[in-house]
């Protein structure tokens, strides 16, 4: 349990600049002071819609990007105070796997060449031998056979093509690996394979995910822990199991109540789904016009991330609102 | 008994190959829609399911080659020229895309294309289509529809794109909506309230719906009847509860178990070993032999036969009648 983080976010904020050609520019705030860390050895999810803010994480934690303020500590080194050096250096331990498995994998270098890409900028790469062995040994590893490397990447169906893409992530055995909709792409057969595989990596090789999905049976289905995130903030965090069983934030539960489900037939029996037109949230809580329980309060007073009282059950739990005790009652509906 | 809006009768299509000669896809394709009815279309990349959508709507690629009849109110499309397909399409089936950006064009208003139907095939005046467009707009829950019917696509969110993309079908009032992954690209909320729109157009209006999607949680949704298919066949049909509750081809059965869910401690999801074989490699006998945990030595033998073991429910699985029985 006391492991020190292998991810460390403080307050990591990121504006980016828009407009400006005609009439003034304006600053949009992609994220907005989040703090989290993540445990050596774990699945993390990070959930939310889009424009939420989990591309953008995605490129801060693989330093493709720098923050506007705050700090991203890996393995306990600021990955933006590191020089140019180092920091190069440092990047065999973070690897990333993107969505899209036809766009990511150079169609016209063998998928050997595609895999052993990211050992060249290791200092003292590896000998042609030896990187031969370790293209083998990878693809192996990920469910593909020594033989594919020869072949190009035209050849491969989508989820062998993610099985590469995670191959050639894994190849400097990094400890992190950002998954950003690695899976979304991926036929629900073959969705499950790359699953169970990255939670045999998990296991076997003790890889950290930080898995950034909108889908949240498939974060449920394999993250340790997750965090919600809604406009640029961390709205709840908690053991996985724990937030969906009972989500302690009501954007939570909207998610949760909105996905559809195998087991529910017909139109389900709920108030129609408020998608509104995003708030500037400079003051007060940016979820409070989509929100069943808002309260004057929520106008005025920005919501931080609390626990709650209750016991052991709700250790380790986060939420970012006001009115999350509402939530614990099972009479009280939104 | 009124007559069916949509029915294909033994369809089947095939590709010209690149190495001459011609490559079947679809086999054995046979569907009954009614007016008000919703279908849903479940398969993978690869079953063929968006070149059978193409067919319904008379869009077919000139290498792809039809056999059958596909009937709507009646008169067969397969036989129509371009002319004929041209009224059809549009004024009596609507198509919905998964990508409303790459479905929309970039340099007209959203209101002059959902107008722009209405100015071609119903003759309204361009003032008149434009006013319908806002009312169009408004009835897919769209805010602010008549200011945003003079913005362009690149303004809109991929929620309001979808419901332009909405908007343009249902200006001619289709008697059948084809909808091909229509919320895929979205976030869930929205694509919830995208759902409840198709929803009440069915409820409402009486227009028919085929739903293709890769989502059972969608499927169960939105669609009274389900149709699985695999490497361009038929795997099982019937009433979407008893389909997704009690599947009777092995298929089904491995998609339902490979849905993401919450597993025990160090469990596994459940998976279907293999991929999905291109159409020029199919195993011999049954297409679903080679990945298939209940396989028999018969299995190989010969493609199974359709069989309707109830009324309402069809499978391809020569092993059916055990899962009858269980």
């Amino acid at each position: 349990m006391s492991r020190p983080p292998l991810l460390d976010i403080r307050k990591l904020s990121r504006d980016y600049a828009s407009g400006g050609l005609f009439g003034g520019k304006q600053t949009t705030r992609a994220l907005a002071e989040l703090s989290m860390t993540v445990a050596p050895g774990t699945i993390h999810g990070i959930v939310g819609e889009s424009g939420c803010g989990k591309s953008t994480l995605a490129r801060l934690v693989m330093a493709l990007d720098r923050p506007t303020s705050g700090s991203v500590h890996f393995d306990g080194e600021d990955l933006f105070r590191l020089s140019a050096r180092d920091l190069k250096r440092k990047r065999q331990d973070f690897q990333m796997v993107f969505q899209d498995p036809f766009g990511s994998l150079d169609p016209r270098q063998t998928v050997g060449r595609i895999v052993a890409e990211p050992l060249h900028v290791l200092e003292g790469s590896p000998g042609r031998g030896e990187r031969r062995d370790r293209v083998a040994a990878m693809l192996e590893a990920v469910g593909l056979a020594p033989g594919h490397a020869d072949r190009y990447p035209h050849a491969f169906s989508g989820g062998q093509r993610q099985r590469i893409a995670i191959a050639r992530a894994l190849i400097t055995e990094p400890k992190l690996v950002v998954a950003d909709e690695a899976v979304s792409a991926l036929d629900l057969s073959v969705q499950a394979q790359v699953l169970n595989l990255l939670m045999d990596l998990r296991d076997r090789r003790g890889v950290t995910f930080l898995f950034i999905t909108h889908n949240l049976a498939v974060v449920d289905a394999v993250a340790d822990r997750v965090g919600v995130m809604y406009r640029g903030r961390l709205v709840e965090s908690g053991p996985a199991q724990a937030v969906f069983a009972r989500p302690l934030h009501p954007y939570t539960r909207l998610l949760a109540d909105a996905e559809p489900d195998v087991t529910r037939f017909g139109r389900p029996e709920r108030p129609p789904v408020l998608v509104a037109e995003p708030i500037d949230a400079e003051v007060g809580c940016s979820f409070r016009n989509r929100c069943p329980l808002a309260v004057a309060r929520c106008a005025t007073e920005r919501p931080e991330l609390r626990s709650l009282e209750g016991g052991p059950e709700m250790r380790e739990r986060l939420t970012a609102c006001h009115r999350a005790e509402m939530l614990l009652d099972p009479n009280a509906t939104g | 008994m009124t007559p069916p809006l949509l029915r294909i009768e033994d369809l089947a299509i095939s590709i010209d190959s690149a190495h001459g000669g011609r490559q079947p896809i679809l086999t054995d394709i046979d569907v009954t829609l009614h007016a008000g009815e919703t279908l849903g279309i479940v398969g993978e990349s690869g079953s063929g399911k968006s070149l059978l959508s193409l067919a319904v709507l008379g869009l077919l690629p000139p290498v792809a080659h039809a056999t059958g009849r596909i009937l709507l109110e009646g008169r067969d499309l397969l036989a129509m020229d371009e002319d004929a397909l041209c009224t059809v399409r549009g004024r009596r089936i609507g198509m919905i895309f998964q990508e409303p950006l790459t479905a929309l064009n970039p340099a007209m208003t959203v209101g002059d294309q959902i107008a722009e139907g209405l100015v071609v095939q119903e003759g309204l005046s361009w003032r008149a289509a434009r006013r319908e467009a806002i009312t169009l707009l408004d009835r897919v829950r769209m805010p602010d529809a008549a200011q945003l019917s003079r913005a362009y696509p690149h303004a809109l969110s991929g929620g309001q794109r979808q419901r332009v993309g909405i908007a343009i079908a249902l200006a001619m009032k289709p008697a059948l909506m084809i909808a091909d992954e229509p919320t895929t690209a979205l976030d869930v909320t929205v694509q919830a309230e995208v759902l409840d729109i198709l929803d009440d157009l069915t409820r409402d209006a009486g227009m028919a719906l085929i739903l293709v999607s890769h989502d059972l949680g969608v499927i169960a949704r939105m669609c009274a009847r389900t149709l699985v298919l695999y490497a361009g066949r038929r795997m099982e049909e019937g009433a979407t509860r008893d389909v997704l509750t009690a599947p009777l081809n092995p298929y089904t059965r491995g998609l339902l178990r490979a849905v993401p869910r919450r597993q025990a401690q160090g469990g596994r999801l459940s998976t279907i070993p293999g991929t999905v074989p291109s159409f020029a490699a199919l195993p011999p006998g049954c297409c679903f032999s080679d990945r298939c945990p209940d396989v028999i030595p018969a299995c190989h033998a010969g493609e199974p036969a359709w069989t309707r073991p109830a009324p309402g429910r069809g499978v391809r699985c020569i092993r059916a009648p055990e899962a009858v029985a269980s």
